[in-house]
């Protein structure tokens, strides 16, 4: 299907998502793209097999998870966070960083941003 | 009172041959909490949509999994062909489905491998790989290749299967078909495989749905999804009615799979017995104009998304790959907490994990 996704505002956020919960719809997944400075995030979510997105424009900080929601959502959004350096807030499980990338992995390394590698016995920041 | 230890599962298990780590906290033998970590391999193919053009990515993706290689490729160029509003021939939707097919019995065979290795049952899981070379020779017969097997480019197919080889491959297939049913009653009906999954690692279709599950981990749980049934490629033109068990716990989605083979089989008949003369491709030309595509499959593991955002150049903007076995974590840390350290070996295998897939 050609993606039809409708903006909403990151504090509509999760009363859309909850909407969507509400509905009997299933989280599929989220999906961040690298805007000029900005992120992109879709939510698409289905119901049988129809499936509608919804997406908000973010600069990547203190985006509100929705896996209080979804519990589901947890995965893709440590995924997100650790590839794309976006920051969720009230994440239900937090894996430090450690769910896809470990100690010795570049930060961020989908972000369109400089990668940053650990030195041997350093701390990333 | 019982001590809470913390035993790290992985990465390097004998069970998976692909790296996972869980760190499991354990009360006496009882799972209470389970932690995941991947990216050991991860290999960041989703970048490289940036820089190899649209159409080397095709083989990019079939490399994101060995086992469903096919199918990936063929999610992917049904995004592009959208995209570009490319209609590919009959023919060519019957032979991608015909080689889907084809990769969900060898994968369905390989995990059922795995999985009596995974609970001692050697003799099974040589029987088990046995039968699944004859899908292979089939595929390197049809294809050149037995895993990899490129067939899938965007407009169509690249290889076509005559008349002798379709009857070679119904013959095949009634071997594999008589020697899985000889098999099917040690794999469902084994004092020791009931023992080891009825009642074990229990998903509710409720938890199914809320968690996102999806393939067999679903269906054994009762949630009717299967992609085929929206009628992509060939199935339109096919009989068939998804495979729903109900009780939800390992021993549900080893039958969901063991059905699904034999399922396989019958579409695999069918569209030999249907698929018409004709192309098996069209030329496509240019590039895929400015826009954004989420397409859809049901791979032998469940529903895998393929999200591509193109800029009218050669090169993709952003290509997204949702998994199947991603969508099945959240699952399988629901099902871990309450069993037994002796039986996580098993449950992870009863989701039938692809690490290859997650670390795409």
């Amino acid at each position: 299907m050609i993606v039809n996704s409708r903006e909403v505002e990151i504090g509509n956020l999760k009363s859309e998502v909850k909407k969507y919960h509400d509905g009997g719809y299933r989280f599929v997944t989220e999906t961040c793209l690298n805007l000029e400075d900005k992120f992109k995030i879709i939510y698409t979510f289905a119901i049988g097999y129809d499936l509608e997105n919804i997406h908000i424009i973010t600069d990547g900080k203190n985006v509100p998870s929705v896996s209080d929601i979804y519990s589901c959502a947890l995965a893709v959004e440590n995924e997100i966070k650790e590839l794309f350096g976006v920051e969720f807030d009230g994440l239900a499980v937090d894996f430090g960083g450690n769910f896809m990338l470990g100690e010795s992995s570049p930060i961020s390394p989908q972000a369109d941003i400089e990668i940053i590698r650990r030195e041997k016995g350093g701390k990333n920041e | 009172m019982s001590d809470k230890s913390t035993i790290p599962f992985g990465p390097q298990h004998p069970v998976l041959p692909e790296p996972i780590h869980l760190k499991l906290v354990v009360e006496d033998e009882k799972v209470v909490e389970a932690y995941p970590a991947f990216g050991f391999v991860h290999r960041g193919l989703e970048t490289l949509a940036q820089k190899k053009d649209f159409n080397q990515m095709v083989y990019v993706v079939e490399r994101v999994c060995g086992i469903c290689s096919c199918m990936h490729g063929q999610d992917y160029c049904e995004a592009i062909e959208e995209l570009m509003g490319v209609q590919v021939p009959v023919r060519a939707e019957y032979l991608r489905t015909i080689w889907a097919e084809l990769h969900r019995i060898h994968s369905h065979l390989l995990w059922l491998g795995l999985f009596a290795d995974a609970f001692g049952f050697e003799n099974l899981f040589m029987q088990t790989w046995k039968i699944r070379e004859k899908i292979m020779d089939i595929l390197e017969a049809t294809s050149g290749n037995r895993v990899i097997i490129s067939v899938n480019i965007v407009g169509g197919v690249r290889k076509d299967i005559n008349s002798e080889q379709a009857k070679w491959i119904l013959k095949e297939l009634d071997d594999v078909e008589r020697q899985l049913k000889d098999i099917n009653d040690v794999v469902m009906n084994n004092y020791t495989v009931k023992q080891r999954t009825v009642g074990i690692g229990v998903l509710t279709k409720e938890e199914a749905y809320e968690l996102g599950a999806t393939g067999p981990m679903a269906k054994g749980s009762g949630v009717d999804l299967d992609l085929r049934t929206t009628g992509y490629a060939a199935y339109k033109y096919l009989d068939f009615e998804p495979i729903v068990e109900k009780t939800g716990d390992s021993y549900a989605r080893n039958l969901v799979r063991m059905k699904e083979i034999f399922q396989s089989i019958d579409l695999i008949r069918q569209a030999l017995g249907k698929m018409p003369e004709g192309e098996i491709s069209v030329p496509v030309k240019g590039n895929p104009p400015a826009g954004e595509v989420i397409s859809r499959l049901e791979q032998s593991r469940g529903e895998v998304v393929y999200y591509i955002k193109s800029n009218g150049t050669k090169f993709l903007d952003r290509l997204r790959i949702r998994t199947p076995t991603f969508a099945n974590i959240p699952a399988l840390l629901k099902i871990l907490p309450g069993s037994y350290l002796q039986d996580v070996p098993v449950l992870i295998l009863t989701i039938d994990p692809c690490i290859s897939c997650t670390e795409r």
